[in-house]
């Protein structure tokens, strides 16, 4: 079954002569449970696609469709709840929010929409992401790699519908690195968790059980591993 | 154009609004620097051309000089010019003569230059005769006479030292037998007199032991060529004398004089102390007599004289240069602070890439320094046309201000708008290092490392190690609780972040501070129009008729009580004027009362008593008893019955209560005003509540004066001089045996004066009653009855209030012994309202230029403050965070800066209005210190308006742009 459908997207920045098509008609849909990789160069437009995938842009033309509901057809109110519920973001440079502890930065989406926390599984990610012990901590105390594992918890914690992740390890050492996408790989599999990864890194690439590879705006292959 | 500034200009152009609201700033700041230095200037400088032109321009005037002390004040660098003139002598009029024109004629040379010019930069030393008839002596026997003279005919008794042939015009001749004027104090050596000592006579009077004489007496015979204009007599006016005695003048020959006198200018003296010392070294006397300084001019020149006013105005402009100053500089280093912060990459960037960190500092100073060059020149023209404008929209005020009937030119002095520049860079540079200090500290590291924007408070970090590992491992907390999630991140953004805020909550303070400081200072001036609100500016009135009692033949003098029916027909007769409209009439009297201690406010009986101490003789009983009550007189003002009506109405009591003829209601005044005899401006609030006053109608035992009532240990007591001898020790009877008390009500009180009260001047009396007229239906004499007057105000309003004025005028002549005056206030209302508007006008300038300044402030701080978190913003949109919970996060956390921000502001704004009441109680005593609770409300108003303007406004910038572009990594 296919959790995420794209059709026909295509974004074009800016106007006139200076106008920049960073996707053109791109078509693809990626399946309940799946573990895609986005591979392509700089400035092919794989960032793009990731974030039109995850509602947090909106296309020049096309539709996104996750779990079955018309994501840029809804309002900017209900595109916020489609984003807490359903997607689940990690950025390169974690983007934690500076005064929020760990605990409070991985609930974020949860308290965003005003549910009570599920402790069990807050538990369970904590134990899973080696961040017992730090639950208080504020995000400048922590390592590059504890925070990167807090994004991610914060993208899990709410059991979206996809993880979509833009190049997680990419400022990351490679043990951190190998850690990272062995939590994703294991979200992947334990939770059956749909996952999108942008990466330039080969290993992550093999990992993945489809490769994407964008390039000019277009999908130049799309090979399914496994 | 180095690669720093390059990027400084790329960052001020990319900035658009922070940078013109920034240059708004300093221009704004620097034009009311100028504009208070250059107001304060023109004012001084009129005010001193004024003077001069009134008094002349000299610093020290001697009416008795040496030869030695001259020579050794022209050899004085100090002294920069030097005028000296003679007493030629004096000659004794007959008796008879001194009735008319004084006791001697004297005469004097005119003044002539000796050191430097008479005419120094065009302000003569001292001012000269004007001329009405002939010419200036132009010889030594040629003199001219002041104009009361003219017609005099000296001499025809045979008796006197001056003699005329025929009634004195140009061209007739005047003989006097002129001598020194000398006395003998004892020390054998005799003291000689000047023309402007009184003569001494007190042997011939029978009064003293002192008669002076005239030494070496010899005639001369002068031809009057002329007459001035006789003028009030001042110090340093070179031909009045003492009383009404004629000073002949004449020109200057080798004739030496009984005494030289000197008009000394200085230069480079800043102190009335060094003055007097120069005065002393050079004539060796201290605190000569026959020294005078020129005080009335120093004030304007900046010499200090130790007096309360001249103290009052600097500390004033003092209070508000500082506010001006605060001002500015959290303005502009806000701006910068946060310019700073928005490039901390940047400057982390160009650190990593080897930028040093003079360079780094360089490019905020030079950010300083263009928009200084650009806001301050423009300030600098907006002051000086702006005070322009304010003095040309003024200046008729200004006019009856100064008194001169030029007006005020604005004068741009270079000084002063180089002084204005100067401060302007001052505060630039103050507010510029701090930020740009920061700038330069920002490591390469720190703009690497993302997180590094926001520096954690000191609790956060301890709570944070403490850690939460057990338990229910989300607290929401109580803000969460009540607000949901935009609560809980607002209070964690709010209770974790050290500096977030900080500057906002501050600018919040200091506009808080700036408007209600010039609430203070609008407070400050508000007793200067209500002086002038008090001439009948305030009421609509153009004409005021007064009326009292002629004396009678045998001196003793009725209550205009006994008249009162003349009144009533007078006022009966002004209704036939045509374009004349009666506004209201006060009967005023007087009547002996004590009032219990808790009604008088302390405030006011300080007030008192130091009035009390400043006029009254030994024999005046003390106004306050033992236990602080008020023994004394009581002025009583009856108003007619419509203003009564309208003022019951007014402080909305019950008609029917206070009109009631069998139980008359009286209400306190409770407001007073007065000037000491030091200058200083006195008021006060008289009374602390209502409650029961009993007054007394006194015996007058004939041959008996009545002193006062006072309070004792047996009670109250009456005091009664004896006028067959006044030396006799004061008689003392209770005051139950010589009156019996009739107590009223004080059922409620005025806090301002009524409009038919302006017709006699109410407020400035301590303690007074206002009664209906109807208490004032006389029965019996002010022996027997306490409820009499004795003068009498109407007030009126005319279409042509000169013609009214004289048909007043004619119907007032017709009453048989009350005395009945007209005076036409149009004018002289005109002009102090005028005043009142000027002052006003002056106050609202400061007023908006001053919200101004708190509104760029509040703005910048603010809307730049979100404007730097819009990438947590969009973090937070990004994992769902919908526009309307974003909208109540920010709200939250304004409120909560609101909130702090207008705590700190109005503790601080009670310290500067303090401070302010203090500079201005040296002048105005007895003002209460209280808030200007409307100046507190506006600045609550504008300090939420602009609060929520600022978030509107960056909020929408914040969301005009797209997440993805805030969340890019490479945003620098």
């Amino acid at each position: 079954m296919d959790i995420l459908t794209v059709e026909h997207l295509t974004k074009v920045y800016g106007q006139g002569a200076t106008a920049l098509k960073a996707l053109d008609n791109v078509s693809l849909s990626i399946a309940q449970g799946e573990f895609a990789a986005i591979v392509g160069s700089s400035g092919s437009g794989k960032s793009t696609l990731l974030h039109l995938m995850g509602g947090v842009d909106r296309p020049t033309s096309g539709t996104v469709r996750l779990a079955g509901a018309d994501v840029y057809a809804r309002s900017d109110e209900e595109l916020a709840v489609l984003r807490r519920r359903e997607v689940g973001l990690v950025y390169q440079f974690y983007n934690l929010i500076p005064v929020l502890n760990v605990v409070e930065n991985m609930t974020l989406p949860v308290l965003m929409d005003g549910r009570p926390v599920n402790e069990e599984r807050l538990r369970t990610l904590l134990d899973g992401l080696g961040l017992r012990g730090h639950e208080g901590f504020l995000p400048n105390q922590l390592s590059g790699g504890q925070q990167q594992r807090v994004a991610i918890g914060r993208a899990l914690m709410n059991a979206p519908a996809v993880v979509l992740a833009d190049e997680p390890t990419g400022n990351l050492d490679s043990r951190n690195s190998l850690e990272i996408m062995a939590l994703l790989r294991d979200s992947n599999r334990h939770f059956n968790q749909t996952l999108v990864v942008i990466t330039h890194d080969e290993d992550v690439a093999c990992a993945a059980d489809r490769v994407i590879a964008i390039e000019d705006g277009c999908v130049a292959s799309d090979e399914r591993r496994r | 154009m180095g690669i720093f500034t390059r990027f400084t200009l790329r960052s001020l152009a990319r900035n658009r609004v922070r940078t013109a609201v920034t240059v708004a700033g300093i221009a704004l700041s620097t034009a009311l620097m100028t504009a208070v230095l250059t107001s304060v200037g023109s004012m001084q400088a009129a005010l001193l051309e004024r003077t001069v032109a009134d008094e002349g321009s000299w610093h020290i005037f001697t009416t008795d000089v040496s030869d030695e002390a001259l020579n050794a004040l022209e050899a004085d660098g100090r002294t920069s010019d030097i005028a000296t003139f003679e007493e030629l002598g004096s000659a004794r009029l007959s008796e008879e003569e001194s009735y008319t024109y004084g006791e001697f004629v004297a005469v004097r040379t005119l003044p002539e230059e000796a050191k430097g010019s008479f005419n120094p930069d065009g302000q003569p030393l001292a001012i000269m005769p004007e001329l009405v008839e002939g010419r200036m002596p132009e010889a030594a026997d040629e003199i001219v006479l002041p104009d009361y003279a003219r017609g005099a005919e000296l001499g025809a008794d045979g008796e006197g030292g001056a003699r005329t042939s025929g009634p004195l015009a140009v061209g007739s001749m005047l003989s006097l037998d002129l001598g020194t004027r000398l006395y003998d104090d004892g020390s054998g050596e005799p003291v000689v007199l000047s023309s402007v000592d009184e003569w001494l006579h007190s042997v011939e009077q029978g009064t003293g032991t002192v008669n002076e004489e005239l030494g070496d007496v010899s005639e001369r015979t002068y031809r009057v060529v002329g007459f001035y204009e006789r003028q009030s007599p001042f110090t340093g006016n070179n031909f009045t004398a003492a009383y009404s005695s004629i000073v002949a003048l004449t020109t200057p020959d080798e004739t030496e004089g009984a005494l030289t006198g000197a008009y000394v200018r200085t230069q480079g003296i800043g102190s009335l102390e060094d003055m007097q010392a120069l005065m002393v070294e050079a004539t060796g006397v201290e605190n000569d007599a026959s020294t005078h300084f020129h005080t009335n001019i120093f004030r304007y020149l900046g010499v200090s004289d130790d007096r309360p006013i001249w103290g009052t105005l600097w500390s004033i402009a003092a209070v508000l240069a500082l506010v001006i100053v605060v001002a500015s500089v959290s303005l502009i280093y806000n701006a910068f602070a946060i310019s700073v912060a928005e490039r901390t990459r940047q400057f982390g960037l160009l650190a990593s890439l080897g930028a040093s960190k003079r360079q780094l500092r360089r490019t905020v100073v030079t950010e300083a320094l263009v928009l200084g060059i650009v806001g301050v020149p423009l300030g600098l023209a907006l002051g000086v046309a702006g005070t322009a404008g304010a003095f040309a929209v003024s200046q008729e005020a200004f006019v009856s201000i100064v008194g001169s009937g030029s007006g005020v030119p604005v004068q741009v002095d270079p000084l002063m708008l180089a002084a204005a520049a100067a401060l302007s860079f001052a505060t630039l540079a103050v507010s510029a290092w701090v930020p740009a200090l920061r700038a330069s500290r920002v490591s390469a590291v720190d703009a690497i490392r993302q997180t590094q924007d926001v520096r954690l408070s000191k609790h956060a970090i301890r709570s944070s190690a403490a850690g939460a590992s057990s338990g229910n491992l989300v607290k929401l907390g109580f803000a969460g609780r009540i607000f949901g999630m935009p609560g809980f991140v607002a209070h964690r953004n709010l209770s974790r972040s050290a500096s977030r805020g900080r500057t906002v909550v501050a600018s919040l303070a200091v506009s808080v501070v700036l408007i209600v400081a010039t609430g203070s200072l609008a407070a400050a001036m508000s007793p200067i129009a209500d002086r002038a609100g008090r001439g009948g500016a305030a009421s609509e009135a153009d004409i005021i008729v007064s009326a009292h009692v002629e004396p009678t033949a045998t001196g003793m003098v009725d209550d205009l009580s006994d008249h009162g029916e003349d009144l009533d027909r007078f006022l009966d007769e002004t209704r036939s004027i045509e374009g004349l409209e009666f506004l209201g009439s006060t009967r005023q009297g007087q009547a002996e009362g004590i009032i219990p201690a808790t009604m008088i406010t302390p405030e006011a009986k300080g007030v008192r008593e130091r009035i009390d101490a400043e006029r009254n003789a030994d024999f005046v009983p003390p106004s306050f008893g033992e236990q602080g009550d008020y023994y004394g007189s009581v002025s009583l003002f009856y108003l007619d019955d419509a203003s009564w009506r309208a003022l019951v109405a007014e402080l909305g009591l019950d008609e029917i209560e206070y009109t009631d003829p069998d139980n008359v209601r009286a209400l306190g005044l409770n407001t007073f005003q007065e000037t000491l005899m030091d200058g200083t401006y006195v008021s006060a609030v008289p009374f602390a509540s209502t409650g029961s006053i009993d007054l007394y109608a006194i015996d007058r035992p004939e041959g008996f004066a009545f002193m006062g009532i006072l309070d004792s240990a047996e009670g109250p007591l009456v005091s009664y001089m004896n006028v067959v001898d006044p030396k006799a020790p004061a008689q003392t009877v209770p005051l139950d045996d010589v009156a019996t008390p009739i107590p009223i009500e004080v059922g409620a009180l005025a806090d301002e004066e009524p409009d038919a009260l302006g017709a006699v001047g109410a407020s400035g009396q301590f303690p007074a009653l206002i009664l209906p007229e109807s208490a004032a239906a006389f029965n019996g004499d002010y022996q027997t009855s306490p409820f009499t007057y004795s003068f009498a105000g109407f007030s009126f309003k005319a279409s042509d209030h000169a013609k009214a004025a004289e048909e007043l005028e004619k119907m007032a002549a017709g009453f048989e012994g009350v005395s009945i005056n007209v005076s036409d206030l149009a004018e002289s209302a005109r002009q102090d309202r005028l005043v009142m508007q000027a002052v006003q006008l002056f106050v609202m300038c400061f007023s908006i230029i001053m919200a101004l300044i708190a509104v760029a402030n509040v703005f910048n701080t603010l809307a730049n403050s979100i404007i730097l978190r819009t990438r947590e913003f969009a973090v937070l949109k990004s994992v769902g965070m919908g526009n309307r919970a974003f909208a109540r996060m920010l709200t939250y956390e304004c409120v909560s800066y609101a909130v702090r921000g207008l705590l700190i502001g109005l503790a601080a704004a009670a310290a500067v209005a303090w401070a302010l009441h203090q500079a201005t109680a040296m002048t105005f005593a007895g003002t209460t210190f209280s808030l200007p609770w409307s100046y507190v409300g506006a600045a609550v108003g504008v300090v939420l308006a602009v609060l929520a303007l600022s978030v509107a406004y960056a909020l929408a910038r914040a969301r005009a742009g797209s997440i993805v572009e805030a969340l890019r990594d490479d945003a620098i």
